[in-house]
């Protein structure tokens, strides 16, 4: 008798147990449809083919830095001085255009610059085992003061029209931007799930002295962790100053707290060892639609403020629940 | 007969499991009731239901005679029932005093004011029950204690609260035998006040010391409660596992084999006070076992070999050949792994799944250009491992942290096999491991060393180290005492050559 209610209790378990695994990753997809359909039904001209670019090209610049955000995250770790990154990898593009360069080499300019970056917080990072947090604060004003001190303050103009393209242009109809967005969450998600980096990094943040013990580098994972971080951030950047066709070393400022919540969102844990990329972009996708979604209705850009970071705030005590009902 | 705590028929259910079904427990008044059973078993289920971290499913439970249905931990305190953790929870930057009345310490007026004199004044009282007086200062951070010392503090904690119920989780893992009496007579002082404890141990010996009555748990099931006096080891080790003792013990009969070149030689092993010396060889399919109490350097002294720790000085030579291990990587290439003591802190990762945990440490080997990962040689080895050392999983790809801790040890095992490596350090294989699956961790250590490892195994359990070893070696403050092949080693052996070093003779009774 017991044994006919065992079976019975591990059959159930057993299908439980795939669909509990689905929901855990990727849970953020409960608040991301419901959204969809409540303004899609609230305004049917959300749901029309423009609005939809509108929202992917609106969300491509923090979204593809969520992407580096989530792997350092992932290491728990983070990374505050990206948006510095991103006035700085502009503004260094721009002058490399400006001197007459060609698309591939400012390009590769501005995400060079990025990656530099990103290497030398990784590389004080774990040089001297201080949490990123602190050493990302100090860099982020010493970055954005560099930005400052090329360009003496002033924006950066002169680099002709085809320098529009990467941040305006289209390919086959499609914004540049989300082109280059979606390119960026399929290599992030493959990293993360096909390869040994991928692993390291979720082994780095899981039980960083079982890592170590398990042979893993684990400076190294850190350090290129923030690389990789930096040298998104440069390429961001770089589509940035493209959309504003100059080279300004103003912006980005608070920029890190929208990629972090983005990632936040998509059920990263600040602890480190979970996350998932994919659901990084739903993340992404919940800020961008809301912005979007309440401008169609009309809602004044205050209340957009204050409905935004509650919706982060609820969506991030749901996760909590649903991971504590485990 | 005054029963404080009756339970029947209780049934808890997890999605897949059924981790108690239709379970009776009864506690008396002033008695000892120790609760043993194999990882998976049930005990810990149980105390969680007592203890009001899980709700029960099913079944009635009583609390002297009235009905009790027990919401939340704090509801369990105010109804009388403490319970101490195998793993301590004290705040270590609080002191002895703050962390005993936690929760509840005396106050003064105004009420939000903390009465420390008072609170001192109490935990003093408290610390004379524990003979404790004279050797703990109320104000010392807990971080300051050693850890036999934080035990008593724990218990201290439960006496504060006045609890009539004390529930113990393996409390005797980290303490010297001495320790171990010093803390058995303040059981018994307890007991004589009227308060009832369940004492929860893998250490059968103990059970049999201390407690009155015994219930075994198996599979969920309660096979039976028995008084001690009534039964021996034997019958409580056959009602755990469900098969003869005899059977187990049988297979562990050692075949004696040649043993090959020397793999491992270590000579000048330094670091600090903590390692002073030590040479150490070890051949192709040998095991060496380490004996030592706590503090004598073994995991030190592993982790040195291994890459984990610097050392000052020291030479490492593999299959003759001198190598350079100044890291974990650097082992990882020559051919070593090692199973860390500490399971949960060092071993595996919670959170991924077994399949992850058992091949993070293979990943370079296996994996294509730019690290890509074939998922489907991976699922091949891991579910070979899977079969060959019969490790109880739903699936590979459920995460770790749900298996029993035999079972993650097994993964672990298996993570270092994948390496093909030609040495292995184990550090307590089988702590906190139950009796069945510590014998089959046992048989599969003797089979790695037949294929032709050399194993070197560092235990604080005289039985398991003289069972296993091809060789003891003594290690006591850093240094190694002497040693001793299988042939001649004995418990007096080892236990003199310790103590004769010590000067005084502390252990006459082993671990």
């Amino acid at each position: 008798m017991t044994q006919i209610s065992t079976e019975k209790v591990k059959q159930r378990g057993s299908a439980h147990h795939h669909f509990s695994l689905i929901t855990e990753r990727y849970g953020i997809i409960f608040v991301l449809i419901p959204l969809i359909v409540l303004f899609g039904v609230l305004n049917p001209a959300f749901l029309s083919l423009a609005n939809i670019l509108n929202v992917l090209r609106q969300i491509s610049i923090f979204g593809i830095m969520a992407v580096g955000m989530t792997m350092v995250i992932m290491c728990a770790q983070i990374d505050l001085s990206v948006g510095a990154t991103v006035a700085l990898s502009g503004v260094v593009a721009a002058m490399v255009a400006s001197a007459g360069a060609p698309l591939p080499v400012y390009l590769l300019a501005g995400c060079l610059i990025g990656l530099i970056v990103g290497l030398i917080n990784g590389v004080l990072t774990v040089a001297f085992t201080v949490p990123s947090l602190l050493i990302t604060l100090g860099s982020m004003t010493a970055i954005r003061g560099v930005g400052f001190l090329i360009t003496g303050g002033r924006p950066v103009w002169g680099m002709g029209d085809s320098y529009k393209w990467l941040g305006g242009g289209f390919i086959l109809d499609i914004p540049v931007p989300i082109i280059i967005m979606l390119l960026v969450y399929v290599i992030g998600w493959f990293v993360m799930s096909h390869t040994t980096f991928g692993r390291y990094i979720y082994a780095t943040g899981g039980n960083l002295e079982a890592a170590k013990l398990s042979g893993i580098n684990t400076k190294m994972v850190t350090m290129w962790a923030l690389g990789i971080m930096g040298l998104l951030a440069g390429l961001s950047g770089v589509i940035w100053s493209s959309r504003l066709a100059s080279g300004q070393p103003i912006v980005g400022q608070g920029y890190e707290l929208q990629v972090i919540a983005a990632s936040v969102l998509g059920g990263t844990s600040l602890a480190g060892g979970q996350g998932e990329i994919l659901a990084t972009l739903a993340g992404a996708l919940i800020i961008g639609i809301l912005h979007n979604g309440l401008n169609l209705l009309g809602v004044s850009p205050y209340w957009q403020m204050v409905v935004t970071g509650c919706v982060i705030v609820i969506a991030v005590i749901l996760d909590s629940l649903r991971r504590r009902g485990k | 007969m005054n029963k404080s705590l009756e339970m029947k028929g209780i049934v808890k259910a997890f999605p897949g499991v059924v981790a108690l079904d239709h379970v009776d427990f009864e506690l008396r008044a002033g008695e000892v009731h120790g609760l043993v059973g194999e990882n998976g078993a049930g005990k810990s289920t149980l105390i969680k239901i007592i203890t009001g971290v899980y709700r029960k499913d099913d079944g009635e439970m009583r609390l002297g005679d009235q009905l009790v249905d027990i919401q939340s931990p704090i509801h369990a305190q105010q109804l009388g029932i403490s319970v101490i953790h195998q793993e301590l929870s004290l705040c270590p930057y609080l002191s002895v005093a703050e962390n005993m009345f936690m929760g509840h310490a005396p106050r003064r007026n105004p009420r939000f004011l903390i009465d420390w004199p008072e609170l001192n004044r109490r935990t003093e009282e408290i610390l004379k029950k524990l003979r404790l007086d004279g050797l703990l200062n109320p104000r010392t951070p807990v971080s300051r204690l050693s850890v036999a010392q934080a035990q008593m503090v724990e218990i201290g904690k439960a006496i504060s609260s006045d609890a009539r119920i004390i529930l113990m989780d393996e409390p005797t893992s980290a303490l010297t035998a001495q320790e171990v009496s010093t803390f058995f007579e303040i059981v018994a002082d307890l007991k004589n006040h009227g308060i009832s404890i369940v004492f929860i141990s893998h250490k059968l010996a103990e059970i049999f010391d201390i407690c009155d009555r015994v219930t075994v748990l198996r599979d969920g099931c309660l096979v039976d409660t028995l008084p001690t006096a009534n039964t021996d080891m034997q019958q409580i080790t056959t009602m755990m596992i469900g098969r003869s003792v005899d059977e187990f013990f049988a297979e562990d009969k050692r075949k004696e084999h040649e043993f090959g070149a020397v793999a491992l030689e270590v000579q000048g092993l330094n670091r600090g006070t903590v390692l002073k010396d030590l040479d150490l060889s070890v051949r192709e399919g040998e095991i060496l076992g380490i004996f030592g109490l706590m503090g004598a350097g073994r995991t030190e002294f592993l982790r040195a070999v291994f890459g984990a720790d610097k050392k000052d000085s020291g030479v490492i030579f593999v299959n003759g050949r001198q190598v350079s291990i100044e890291s974990t990587r650097d082992a990882l290439r020559f051919g070593l792994g090692l199973v860390p003591e500490e399971r949960k802190k060092e071993g595996i990762f919670p959170e991924m799944t077994v399949k992850d945990n058992m091949t993070i440490a293979n990943l370079r080997n296996i994996s294509r250009l730019f690290g890509y990962i074939d998922k489907g040689v991976v699922k091949q080895d891991v579910e070979g491992f899977i079969k060959s050392l019969d490790i109880k999983t739903p699936s590979p790809d459920v995460k770790i942290k749900s298996l029993s801790g035999g079972n993650q040890q097994k993964v672990i095992l298996a993570k270092w096999l994948s390496t093909k490596p030609k040495i292995l350090l184990l550090d307590e294989p089988t702590r906190g491991i139950d009796v069945g699956a510590k014998a089959e961790i046992h048989r599969l250590i003797r089979e790695l060393a037949q294929q032709g490892l050399a194993v070197v195994m560092v235990s604080s359990e005289l039985p398991e180290i003289m069972e296993m070893s091809d060789r003891v070696v003594v290690m006591r403050d850093g240094q190694f005492l002497g040693q001793f092949s299988a042939a001649e080693v004995t418990e007096n052996g080892i236990i003199q050559l310790l103590s004769h070093h010590e000067g005084v003779n502390e252990e006459a009774v082993p671990v």
